[in-house]
Formats: structure tokens, C-alpha cells, sequence
């Protein structure tokens, strides 16, 4: 028996979606991107509840966002200011202010990048469940570790000032150095979360990518320090001229003109190379998730 | 995906669709693992079937029940019409807006509250945030969840999960609301509520897909339904006959496993 109620006349959108065999051509960008746009509120409120959640379940709740930087700034204290100090002989408080610094400026990177290239795994349920541009799970991410860093860089602040760090021109730098580091994270997480999902093994290199990411940029040693040969082998990480920038800020000096040249054309071409791939192979994502 | 506008036609139309997901197959450790690496059997990824050359069409303002036994396909029909899964072969053209939420609950993020994934769901859908606080308060009243909406979605029932979720699906307001095994969750109480919200919504012009085993829903709501058997579409028409047949299909079925 069909007991289904009398119709009302209802006028339908004029939208039309025509679904038909995946090719690798790129969407029509201007409207993929006022999309994701016009879902900001969808990464912010995303990124804060995620945050929530994983501190929901601890002892410390939200105080962790301060407490990892404490901890941290704590372990390179003891590493660099107690042992290395204590062993050397040399000015340990120079080489903290930098290396601790650095720390904190790479975790943006390192969350990005750890977090971000997962973004599409971790949120399976969501893709295979929902239909909206899938880059809004990486650009998350992305956020997500931009977040994470404000407490660091509030704590270092007064890091920095304690321990009589060089005020300079360069710290009206940061700002623009940072912009340059959150294109390069959204490129290279946009990379890596495409090549997670289509190659299952890329989740476990990830995480070696990630420590020779970290070594081969100059975060726990000073850039003075490289032999001429290193750095201009070196000189092949985007992530390179990036944090000589920070450095060179860090010590009391601006960043030179090549070092953001070098952050600019690394920040377009990771973000333009990041794109390409995510984009062409999105609509395929289901299908491997 | 194509997006153009002039909405002449059904609302959904589905023609020679063959879609496939690829799987892995598991293999074995230890030195197996590395035999099948030297071999180049680590390569092998299985396609598998999972729609073949369907056709069909659901006109504007009409009720498509789909049925069929597990594995026969509906779940890939309902994301390749959504546009999630991308066909292998054929086309798919949908005119209106289409519910982004399928399965019910599968979406949710079980870390965050019931009122968290709701936000996400209407946001996610393109609703703005001045929209978001009226909308919020319509999904959580009808889902009755008491204070559990704030509480992680992990530490919900299926009965309280299928609430939420069938309660974010039909107030996103879609012209095309796709749902797979909405009502199967719940109580008596939220059945007979879930039923009268379905009743509204056919009665407000709406197209609704419905991916369901209640076989009485099928005759009851639809005005046409869609058995597909392994993948290919097996009855497709008047409700009550393609019920029939899927019935006569199972009893026979039933009987040949008894006698095996």
C-alpha cells in the first residue's frame, strides 16, 4: 500500500552536477577556491573542536597548549645550556635563545606536515560520507598547527626578553617569514596528504621524510656553523633560506633579500606543485581511502 | 565534475553507471611478505565490481527506494549519485541541491560532542554561521538527545547515533536527500517521529533516494523502487512488484541454503 502524502509543487535550484569517469583534469579553480573560502567557519570551528577534543580526555585540558612549549624549551635547556654548556664552555644563552626559537618556528612545520599529510586518512569517515572540497581537511590541519604555535611564540616572547635577545629591525620580518612558512606547510601537506592515500607506504616515510626534514634545516644548529659545502647542498630544502630568515632575525639582524627571494619562489612553487597534485587526484580519493 | 546551470529534466539520472573501488588483498608476514615482495605480488591491488551498467532515473519530487542483500551495491550507487565515488563508466546528471551526509553517523567525528558534529555537518553543507545557532537548535530538538549532545559521538549508542544523524540530514534542507539505512536505528518512538519527518519531506517536493532492508518503508513511501543484485540493477519500477520479486528472490534463496 503507498500512503505517500499529496505533493506540493516546489521549485528546484538551478544547479546541475553531472558525475562521469575520473580524469585527472583540474576543477575550474576560481570555484574550487571561493568554495573552500565560503567554508572557512567550516576549518576554524573543525580545528578548535578537534583541538578541544584531544585535550578533553587529559588531566591538563586546554593548559597543554602552554605546557608542550614549557616541556620542550625545558629538554633543549637541559640539552644545550646544561650539558653542551657545561661541557664547552661557550655562550650557552645565545645558543638557546636560537635554537629554542627555531624549535618553535619548525613546529608549525612539523605539525603540518605530521598531521596534515594524514589529513584525508584520518577523516575517512567524513570522505567517503560527505561531499565538500576535500583540501579543507588539509588546510585544517594546517591551521591546526598555527595554533599550536601562537602559545610557543607567546612563551618564547618572554623567553626571549628574560634572557636579553637582540631587538632588531628584523622581528617586523616574522610576520611575513611566517606567511611564507604557512604557503610552504599548506603545499608540502597538500603533497603529502595526495601521496598518503594513494600509496599506503607513504604513511610510515612519512615520518623519516620528517626527521630528515628537520636535520637538514637549520633548527638545532646555527646556519654560521655549516661548512660552505653543506650549506650550498643544503641549500636545495625550501625550508632553507626560511629559517636562516629566522636566524639571522633571532641574532639580532634582518633576513637578506636572496634568503626571501629563496622563501618566496619555495612558497610558490611547493604551493602551486601541492595543489596540482591534491586537486588532480581528489575525486579519486574514495576510491583508495 | 561538471557544475551547470539549467534544471530541466529529472532530478537524478543514471545512465550504463559501472563503478569499482580497489582493494588490497591482505597478505602474508614474515618471509611470506617478502617472496610476494620479490615477486611483485605487493603490487597486485584487486579491483572489485561494484556496479554494473545501471541505469535509472528519479523524477523531480519522487521517492526511490533502494533494495538488495548486503554487498549488492546501494552504498556505491547512493556516493557515486552524491558525486564521492566517481563512475568507472557511464554518466550521472543531478539536478538540485543533494544532501552531503549518506550513511548516518559515519561522518561524525567521534572525538568531538553531538553538538560539534552538528555544526561541522551544516557548515560542511555551505550553511553560513549566521544560519548556524537556529539550525543547531532544530537538529538537536528533534534528535532528543538530552544532555548526551555534549558528550564525545564515541560514547553513543547506534540507536542515539542514527538520531543525530538522520536529524542533521533532513534539516540541511536539500532539494535531493540521499540516505542509507536512516531509520533502521532508534527506538520505537524516534522510528515513528523519523517516519513522520519523511512523510513531510516527500510531501514538500523533495527527491528522496532511500538505501533500506524495511522492505514495508519501500511499499509504504516510495514511488519506485530499485532491486540491485550483485551490482546490476535486477527489478526497477512499481514498488509493490519489485518487492515481490526481491521477496519471491529470498524465499527461494532461503530455501536453497536449507536444502544445501
Amino acid at each position: 500500500m503507498n500512503v505517500r502524502p499529496r505533493q506540493t509543487e516546489r521549485e528546484y535550484s538551478d544547479v546541475v552536477s553531472v558525475f562521469e569517469p575520473h580524469t585527472f583534469a583540474l576543477p575550474r579553480l576560481r570555484d574550487y577556491v571561493s568554495d573552500v573560502v565560503a567554508r572557512r567557519t567550516f576549518i576554524t570551528e573543525l580545528a578548535n573542536a578537534e583541538i578541544r577534543g584531544a585535550q578533553s580526555s587529559t588531566f591538563l585540558g586546554e593548559l597543554w597548549s602552554l605546557a608542550d612549549p614549557v616541556f620542550q624549551a625545558a629538554i633543549y635547556y637541559f640539552l644545550f645550556v646544561v650539558i653542551r654548556g657545561a661541557t664547552r664552555g661557550t655562550n650557552s644563552t645565545e645558543y638557546i635563545i636560537l635554537i629554542i626559537g627555531c624549535v618553535f618556528f619548525f613546529n608549525f612545520t612539523r605539525i603540518s606536515i605530521q598531521d596534515g599529510g594524514r589529513s584525508i586518512l584520518r577523516h575517512k569517515g567524513l570522505v567517503l560520507n560527505s561531499m565538500f572540497p576535500r583540501a579543507l581537511l588539509t588546510v585544517c590541519e594546517v591551521y591546526k598547527g598555527l595554533l599550536a604555535t601562537w602559545p610557543a611564540l607567546a612563551l618564547y616572547a618572554v623567553l626571549f626578553l628574560v634572557l636579553r635577545g637582540p631587538i632588531s629591525q628584523g622581528l617586523l620580518f616574522i610576520p611575513l617569514l611566517m606567511v611564507f612558512q604557512a604557503c610552504m606547510n599548506l603545499g608540502l601537506a597538500l603533497m603529502f596528504s595526495t601521496l598518503t592515500v594513494l600509496y599506503t607506504d607513504m604513511t610510515n616515510l612519512l615520518n623519516y621524510i620528517l626527521r630528515i626534514l628537520t636535520f637538514s634545516t637549520p633548527v638545532i644548529y646555527p646556519v654560521a656553523s655549516l661548512q660552505p659545502s653543506i650549506r650550498l647542498l643544503l641549500l636545495w630544502n625550501p625550508l632553507f633560506p626560511l629559517f636562516c630568515g629566522y636566524q639571522a632575525i633571532i641574532t639580532g639582524s634582518s633576513p637578506t633579500g636572496g634568503q626571501i627571494f629563496g622563501c618566496l619562489v619555495w612558497s610558490i612553487v611547493l604551493l602551486v606543485v601541492g595543489a596540482w597534485m591534491f586537486l588532480r587526484r581528489e575525486r579519486s580519493f574514495a576510491l583508495h581511502v | 565534475m561538471s557544475e551547470t546551470r539549467n534544471g530541466h529534466g529529472p532530478a537524478i539520472e543514471v545512465d550504463r553507471v559501472s563503478a569499482s573501488y580497489s582493494v588490497r588483498p591482505s597478505r602474508r608476514a614474515g618471509l611470506w611478505g617478502l617472496r610476494a615482495l620479490a615477486t611483485g605480488q605487493h603490487r597486485e591491488v584487486r579491483e572489485v565490481p561494484a556496479l554494473r551498467d545501471v541505469s535509472f532515473n528519479v523524477p523531480k519530487g519522487s521517492v526511490l527506494g533502494v533494495i538488495g542483500r548486503n554487498g549488492a551495491g546501494k552504498s556505491t550507487l547512493l556516493r557515486t549519485v552524491s558525486g564521492i565515488l566517481a563512475p568507472k563508466e557511464g554518466r550521472i546528471v543531478v539536478r538540485g541541491r543533494i544532501s552531503p551526509l549518506l550513511s548516518v553517523g559515519l561522518g561524525m567525528h567521534p572525538d568531538l560532542s553531538g553538538r560539534e558534529n552538528v555544526r561541522l555537518g551544516c557548515l560542511a553543507f555551505g550553511h553560513s554561521p549566521d544560519e548556524l545557532e537556529d539550525l543547531t537548535k532544530s537538529i538537536i530538538d528533534f534528535a532528543q538527545l538530552g544532555e548526551y549532545v555534549e558528550f564525545p559521538f564515541r560514547s553513543y549508542s547506534s540507536g542515539m547515533k542514527a538520531r543525530l544523524g538522520f536529524s542533521v540530514a533532513a534539516h540541511l534542507d536539500p532539494e535531493i536527500l540521499l540516505i542509507d539505512e536512516a531509520i533502521t536505528g532508534g527506538d520505537a518512538k524516534f522510528k515513528e517521529k523519523t517516519g513522520e519527518k519523511m512523510f513531510e519531506l516527500c510531501g514538500d517536493g523533495r527527491t528522496i533516494v532511500i538505501v533500506t532492508h524495511g522492505l514495508s518503508l519501500v511499499r509504504m513511501m516510495a514511488t519506485s523502487a530499485l532491486w540491485l543484485h550483485q551490482g546490476r540493477v535486477a527489478e526497477y519500477g512499481d514498488p509493490d512488484d519489485v518487492v515481490n520479486a526481491y521477496m519471491r528472490y529470498c524465499r527461494v534463496d532461503a530455501s536453497f541454503d536449507d536444502g544445501d
